[in-house]
């Protein structure tokens, strides 16, 4: 049974078509990911006699951009939960911590990259490195692009509050947000933990 | 208020399960703990757990219109698996 806010936000014909319309982009992208993930998987042991997943990767760093991305997701959830109360300045406060730690996690992802490029693991230096930059790359992108759109979402909702049209748009971006988290769930298992094993 | 708060509690202890899935993940693999040979299945596992929670919980992947959601997620699936799989033979 949702919320009487809830009700009045989401009821609308017109945001339920924008949430779904918005499950069928989670779906093609779903095909996007599924295609890099299976290049990487295909040429992992491509390395040109340069460094492999065993070598390169730090795990113990790598668990730290987890954390801060799986928070993200929390506090982007939280911010879902305030939004349906109507509650517009936490709302802002949720997401803005939402697109804060993920501009901490793209940080620290740049640093990531640039320790690698330092080692002289370049994205040209082997199919394996190519792979893996790519599949990265594209969900770090993604990642930027959500900071982007939800700050703007936040200034929309700075100026006219929480309405029947500013809500289900943060809705769909929480959507997206909690997407790319599930995309780092498997690119920290396939890329990072198996290729130590 | 009830339902909310309980939603609350959900996504605060759905959270704390996420990162403690993350940390035993991440213990398997450098304590070497389980084989080689069973630890794929094993991280996969974890990680599918992981997926679950957001998309139920936190995606409402459940709600209304719960069935074209679903659709679309596994249609992209599958044709993602198709991929993998045909890369993999290549």
């Amino acid at each position: 049974m949702p919320s009487l806010a809830e009700k009045n936000l989401f009821s609308d014909h017109h945001a339920q078509m924008n949430i779904l319309a918005f499950w069928f982009l989670i779906g093609a992208e779903v095909v996007v990911f599924g295609c890099l993930f299976g290049i990487y998987v295909s040429v992992q042991e491509l390395t040109n006699n340069g460094p492999g997943a065993k070598e390169l990767f730090n795990l113990s760093e790598i668990i730290v951009s987890t954390i801060v991305l799986l928070s993200s997701s929390f506090t982007c959830a939280l911010g879902v939960y305030t939004l349906k109360l109507g509650k517009k300045t936490m709302t802002l406060v949720w997401f803005l911590l939402t697109i804060s730690l993920g501009l901490g996690f793209v940080i620290l992802e740049g640093i990531e990259f640039m320790a690698y490029v330092a080692e002289g693991a370049t994205i040209s230096s082997s199919p394996f490195l190519g792979a893996f930059y790519m599949l990265l790359g594209t969900h770090g992108a993604h990642v930027l692009f959500g900071i982007v759109w939800i700050f703007m979402l936040l200034i929309q909702l700075m100026m006219y509050g929480i309405t029947k049209e500013t809500a289900p748009k943060l809705f769909i971006a929480s959507l997206y947000w909690h997407f790319i988290d599930v995309v780092w769930v498997f690119i920290f298992t396939v890329v990072y933990l198996l290729g130590k094993v | 208020m009830k339902k909310e708060n309980d939603h609350l509690i959900k996504i605060s202890v759905m959270f704390v399960t996420m990162i403690l899935l993350t940390l035993i993940a991440f213990y398997i693999v450098y304590s070497e703990w389980i084989s080689n040979e069973f630890l794929p299945y094993v991280l996969i596992f974890l990680a599918m757990i992981q997926v679950v929670i957001q998309l139920i919980l936190f995606m409402d992947i459940k709600e209304k219109e719960g069935r074209y959601r679903i659709t679309s997620v596994a249609a992209g699936g599958f044709i993602a698996v198709l991929t993998i799989f045909f890369l993999a033979i290549l």
